[in-house]
């Protein structure tokens, strides 16, 4: 399990290199509009969930962020040898961790841990045996798929009792970006699997895009 | 048989009763038309005026609940606000 990060992060063929990108940018736009959407409810209804929410896609929006700047740096040779090492841990490290972040907020969430102590031990336990790891891209992914799968569950469970189409475009999202840890997760034995990752993530959000102009056109 | 309301549905049948009401309306019609205990009435009605979607005045004696405008904001917002809370399971 000794992968190297680099070896792992930046897979696929070449020319996909600033196409991953592009879906990346993409991604990060539509999480932010549920960010938008969520702070406009809890501006609307003052209620604290609402308001979790929305600090949830928040940190999403950042770790994303923060790996698309990072990917498009290195595409783009913006950095001299010596510091891509240095500026790759930083991108990946924020990445990581605004999105475990995020992701214990939305389970934390699903399973109805209202105790910040709770949530602050599950995110120092998480986040400690990541990065002791000798492999913690791979240790990322691993507890993303997870993480992912849970909060999937919690919305297949949601949808199942609602006659809307919102509920379910948005598990078939999360669904999608679930199958996307796997992807990255196994991309380190298989390349190919990178490109598969980053497709199989831009369908997520398409899917969560077409949710959100349903929730705004009621 | 309808299905049990949500907190956010009882907030709206709330609101909707003061806003039919041409924005203001007794505590006695408001209980009647949210459909709920007095106990809970309250709970919801010490909601609504903590998070300033309504007040209470007083009229000729009368105490009286009114909407305030972030009342009529959510009110005016609801159907948005009920599609995100189902579509996320919030």
């Amino acid at each position: 399990m000794g992968y190297n990060l680099g070896m792992v992060a930046l897979q696929g063929p070449k020319w996909f290199f600033g196409v991953d990108s592009i879906f990346e940018l993409a991604g990060t736009i539509i999480l932010f509009l549920v960010f938008l959407i969520s702070y406009n409810t809890y501006k609307l209804t003052d209620m604290k969930r609402y308001k979790y929410y929305s600090i949830a896609f928040f940190g999403l929006t950042l770790g994303h962020l923060a790996r698309t700047i990072t990917n498009f740096a290195i595409h783009q040779e913006w950095f001299a040898l010596e510091e891509l090492s240095r500026m790759f841990l930083l991108g990946y490290g924020a990445h990581i961790m605004f999105t475990l972040a995020s992701l214990v907020l939305l389970v934390s969430f699903a399973f109805e841990v209202k105790q910040k102590k709770s949530f602050c031990i599950l995110l120092l336990l998480m986040l400690s045996m990541i990065f002791v790891s000798s492999s913690f891209y791979i240790a990322f992914y691993w507890s993303a798929l997870i993480m992912f799968g849970f909060v999937t569950g919690y919305l297949f469970i949601n949808a199942r009792h609602k006659k809307a189409l919102s509920p379910k475009m948005v598990t078939l999202a999360f669904l999608f970006l679930t199958i996307t840890q796997l992807l990255f997760l196994t991309s380190a034995v298989n390349p190919d699997f990178y490109m598969g990752a980053h497709i199989s993530q831009i369908i997520g959000f398409l899917v969560l895009f077409i949710a959100l102009v349903q929730v705004k056109t009621k | 048989m309808s299905s049990r309301r949500s907190r956010i549905d009882i907030i709206y049948d709330m609101l909707k009763a003061i806003n039919d009401k041409g924005g203001k309306i007794l505590p006695t019609h408001l209980l009647y038309k949210s459909n709920l205990s007095h106990k809970r009435m309250k709970e919801y009605l010490d909601q609504l005026l903590s998070k300033q979607m309504i007040e209470e005045t007083e009229i000729k004696g009368k105490k009286y609940f009114i909407l305030t405008e972030q009342g009529s904001k959510f009110f005016v917002n609801y159907m948005k606000i009920k599609e995100f809370t189902d579509a996320f399971g919030l």
